[in-house]
């Protein structure tokens, strides 16, 4: 199992892109997600995911507005800027382009 | 842009809302922990125990919180407010310190600036848009290389150049002034300037307008004046409707067309006119120049050998200033073919206005160097002391640091910590010091020259001065505080953790010490250069200028703005002679058209000797003269050593006379006997004059000028009607001021009065101008340099003495005794500042060269200057060593030894 500390730099924080383009979401329903759709392979931790959006944030790639949760409490909700829609289309493109040469050499040898 | 907008709102929200963004971040990592718990209890298990598996499962929340904080990425700016605050908190509790460094920097940063609003005012360019395009042109011949022009030449320069967009003209001259009508007159200063001189200068008037070219057209009719911004604030108050009021300028009514911007401020460094007035209105404006009866005199329109325009031009756009220089050689060159008689040897050159400065005042040079070196070392001197403050913080504060450093502070932090300290206290002096230069700036200015008129420096604190001394600042700031704290920050952690008292550290003094040691040195050096200037003041105030000085009170008088004729006011100077002798305590009095040193006089007067040829390549005979009457020669002590003097024989319609000096006897008759000889003065008419004695050579209109040929002529055989007055008095001559002047206004309420003042007076402010100026700013500046440097030494050495107790305790334990110990610290002291003044002294030596062109009357090598200087270091020293070394022999060893 992957601990996301073995995630490749830039990794988690494209991810977190990814989630939060789908919808605005708090900070435990993003790393219950990433742990859903990766079949329960990645794990995100608070103690990395939190660090993470603080910085996105700063880096104005997300925003965060204080919502009403289903549970009826009040909650930080995350989403998506446009500078941050422009960056997550730039980081997936990367992303496939990577792990395609990477597939490519695990491959043939 | 907006991504960057986003950031930044970030950052700002958690440092300007920082409780706030720590709740919402303690908020967002609470929900976080409730919704694991609620996760676990859907998975049944017991509340307690699910809320312990999700703390669990959740890790540290307080280092995540620190990189939440850390990502936000103001980290730094958090830092730097807390590092403030602490910075603030610990310099009030060592508020002597605080007030050190800031007299220190205050004083020093204060110094520097000051002198670079000094020589900011006489280097400063004028006040127009464009001012580098502005150039001066002068009529240039081997004797006088910064000549004026006359208004023929003037056209031909402005009519045949190709290289300029305009060329304007412009002199000064006094003009009496009646703002209000009924009001006195007093005496200002004039500009009398071509119609294109606001156009083509662009110098846009602060309300109304300038000059119209066909103002300037003909002579006498456009009685027209443009006020400057000081004069009209002083007399109108700064409204508007000064605008259309008519003043009285030497006796002509004049209607104010305009004011001049504030900045604007003249075209010379101490000279700042008034009134500007059309060149045609020269003859209106000038006092004593209209006279009665005749015709105006327009002579000077056609004259080609009047010349008193300074000329200036605006290069055109594209034009260099060597096209222009060939430009202006060419029509030089074709005047001296056209008008071989008076433009012979006549050369046109055309110079920027910083080279026109330094030409015109070539001391000048050296002069700044001085100041600027000299205030450069006392900024050195102050530095040193911020320093020395500083590290003797060190002890205290390396505790204070190891505790920190112990508890995991990165290094840099504590420099910054040191760094942002010393800031403070910096900014907090250089502050300060902008308060000291803004109050010199405001003195300085405000030193009048010519009693009265508007003669003085005109230092400000304008942008490019605060911008200077800002960055005098920070650099001193960085220089004093980047010692003290690498030096704080470096220290041993174990050994000072482990010491009980950090006073007990054997800390190293020897930098400091050092430091004092080179300051010492230093100040004896500022020291040195200041001594030499007063002492050159101090011979040039007293050196006998050739005339009496003592007893004599002066004042210029003017009858002509009250519209007396010449015959009026010849009868008013008799009058007042003779109720002046009246006064009780007068000895004497006597005329003359103006003093020794004073502002119009040394006219140079156009002559032809009889049996005497002029040199080949010389047309004209100028000699310097003045108009004297009768009594003068008694009423100054200007012994006449053959002939005689003025009488009742040399009055208006007696046959023409004249007295030379000795050096025009000399000159002139060098192998016969000048008395009975005769001269042809040029511009009078009057026919042969009669040189009918030798007055021994005096000095005329500097101090420091050379025996030069003179030729008095006599007063009432002139068509003058300006003068003034000289009362020989017993005991103080200021004394009698008020009833002199009583005695004028009885005869005459309407003649103009001005520069009332003793002869001593007179003579300090316009003969040693420049000596004086020089002797008082860097005497100013030495004694700032002095008391910045004593201080510093005795910071030193009593900061030693504290550090030594313990060591002085245990001497006097072993029996050294309280003069012992003295002798001990006081020989230490004087050991090293003796050396560091001996080491000062020799540097100045050296560097007696750079002052040297500063001095005429002092030798730069003066044994009685050095040793003066080094025996007040010495005991000034020994002062700073002694206040400790006493304290240090009162040791009570049975007090400090059980510490």
């Amino acid at each position: 199992m992957s601990k996301p500390t073995d995630l490749v730099q830039g990794t988690l924080d494209m991810l977190i892109l990814k989630i939060v383009a789908l919808e605005p979401m708090h900070g435990w329903a993003i790393a219950q997600r990433i742990r859903q759709m990766s079949g329960d392979v990645l794990q995100v931790g608070q103690s990395a995911l939190y660090p993470a959006l603080h910085k996105l944030e700063r880096q104005g790639w997300i925003k965060s507005e204080w919502h009403t949760s289903e549970t009826n409490r009040r909650a930080r909700y995350y989403s998506l800027t446009r500078s941050g829609r422009k960056a997550l289309t730039e980081e997936s493109a990367n992303w496939e382009r990577l792990s395609a040469a990477i597939s490519c050499i695990v491959r043939t040898i | 842009m907006f991504r960057w907008l986003t950031g930044l709102r970030v950052v700002l929200r958690s440092a300007f809302r920082r409780k706030h963004v720590e709740a919402e971040l303690d908020e967002e990592f609470q929900y976080h922990l409730e919704q694991e718990i609620t996760e676990r209890l859907k998975n049944d298990l017991a509340p307690e125990e699910a809320r312990y598996a999700a703390m669990r499962a959740m890790g540290t929340i307080s280092k995540s919180k620190e990189e939440c904080r850390d990502a936000r990425g103001t980290r730094w700016l958090e830092d730097m407010f807390h590092d403030f605050r602490y910075g603030l908190r610990s310099l009030r509790r060592s508020k002597g310190l605080a007030l050190g460094v800031v007299i220190s920097m205050a004083l020093g940063v204060g110094a520097t600036a000051s002198a670079f609003s000094l020589v900011d005012a006489m280097l400063r360019p004028f006040s127009v848009p464009e001012t580098n395009r502005v150039v001066r042109i002068t009529n240039s011949t081997p004797e006088s290389p910064l000549g004026n022009f006359s208004y023929p030449e003037y056209r031909d320069y402005a009519e045949r150049n190709q290289s300029f967009s305009g060329l304007v003209t412009y002199h000064t001259v006094s003009a009496g002034l009646a703002p209000h009508p009924g009001d006195q007159p007093r005496v200002t200063i004039a500009a009398l300037v071509s119609g294109n001189f606001f156009s083509t200068l662009q110098i846009k008037p602060a309300i109304a307008r300038g000059f119209l070219p066909e103002e300037d057209a003909v002579p006498g009719r456009d009685a027209v004046v443009v006020i400057s911004y000081a004069e009209w604030l002083r007399d109108f108050g700064g409204a508007a409707d000064a605008i259309g009021r008519a003043v009285t300028i030497g006796g002509h009514v004049f209607t104010i067309i305009g004011v001049t911007p504030e900045e604007f401020l003249g075209l010379q460094p101490v000279i700042e006119p008034e009134l500007y007035l059309p060149r045609m209105m020269t003859q209106q404006a000038n006092m004593g120049l209209v006279r009665d009866g005749r015709d105006m005199d327009v002579s000077f329109l056609t004259d080609r050998s009047v010349r008193f325009a300074g000329l200036l031009g605006r290069l055109k756009p594209g034009v260099t200033l060597d096209q222009a220089k060939d430009d202006i050689g060419r029509i030089a060159s074709q005047l001296q073919v056209e008008h071989s008689e008076t433009n012979k040897d006549m050369k046109a050159v055309v110079l920027t206005q910083s080279a026109y400065r330094t030409q015109e005042r070539p001391g000048q040079a050296g002069t700044g160097i001085t100041l600027f070196g000299m205030v450069f070392l006392v900024l050195g001197i102050a530095c040193a002391n911020v320093s020395n403050l500083l590290l003797s913080t060190i002890p205290v504060r390396t505790r204070e640091m190891a505790v920190r450093v112990a508890m995991g502070a990165p290094r840099t932090r504590l420099i910054r910590q040191l760094l942002l300290e010393s800031s403070i206290l910096s900014g907090a002096g250089t502050l300060a010091g902008l308060g000291v230069a803004s109050w010199s700036a405001g003195f300085v200015s405000s030193i009048r020259f010519g009693g009265d008129l508007p003669l003085h420096l005109q230092t400000r604190l304008d942008e490019r001065v605060v911008i200077f001394t800002l960055g005098v600042g920070l650099i001193s700031a960085f220089l004093s505080g980047a010692i003290p704290a690498w030096r704080c920050s470096r220290s041993d952690l174990n050994s000072l953790l482990k010491s009980t008292d950090p006073r007990n550290q054997p800390h190293k003094i020897r930098g400091r010490q050092i430091l004092a040691a080179a300051q010492v040195a230093v100040t004896t050096l500022v020291l040195v250069s200041s001594s030499l200037s007063l002492k050159e003041f101090q011979i040039a105030a007293t050196r006998n200028p050739g005339f009496r000085v003592e007893h004599l009170l002066t004042m210029n008088l003017d009858p002509s703005i009250a519209g007396y004729n010449r015959e009026r006011s010849r009868a008013f100077y008799t009058e007042l002679v003779a109720q002046v002798r009246a006064i009780p305590g007068v000895k004497s009095a006597a005329i003359a058209q103006d003093k020794p040193f004073g502002f119009v006089n040394n006219v140079s007067t156009n002559l032809a000797i009889e049996g005497y040829a002029l040199p080949a390549n010389q047309q004209s005979l100028e000699i310097r003269s003045a108009l004297v009457g009768n009594g003068y020669f008694d009423i100054l002590d200007i012994p006449i050593v053959r002939g005689r003097a003025f009488d009742r024989r040399d009055g208006v319609n007696a046959a023409r006379t004249v007295i030379v000096n000795e050096t025009m006897a000399q000159t002139y008759w060098p192998n016969r006997d000048p008395i009975g000889a005769r001269v042809e003065i040029k511009e009078d008419g009057g026919g042969p004059a009669e040189v009918i004695g030798i007055a021994r050579n005096s000095k005329y209109g500097d101090m420091d000028e050379r025996p030069t040929p003179f030729l008095y002529r006599s007063y009432d055989q002139t068509d003058e009607t300006g003068a003034a007055l000289f009362v020989e008095t017993d005991g103080s001559p200021a004394s009698f001021t008020s009833a002199v002047r009583a005695e004028i206004r009885t005869i005459a309420p309407n003649v103009g009065m001005f520069a009332i003042r003793t002869m001593q007076d007179h003579i300090n402010e316009n003969g040693l101008l420049e000596t004086r100026l020089r002797a008082q700013v860097l005497t100013a500046v030495g004694t700032v340099g002095l008391i910045l440097g004593v201080l510093g030494l005795y910071g030193v050495i009593a900061y030693s003495v504290g550090q030594r107790t313990h060591e002085i305790g245990i001497r006097m334990a072993v029996g050294a005794s309280d003069r012992q110990i003295l002798r001990m610290v006081l020989l230490q002291g004087l050991k090293s500042t003796t050396i560091a003044a001996a080491i000062g002294i020799v540097f100045g030596l050296s560097l007696s060269r750079v002052v040297k062109g500063t001095l005429t009357y002092v030798n730069p090598a003066d044994p009685a200057v050095y040793i003066g200087v080094f025996i007040l270091m010495l005991t000034l020293t020994g002062a700073a060593c002694y206040v400790p070394a006493r304290r240090a022999s009162m040791v009570d060893p049975n007090v400090t030894l059980r510490d």
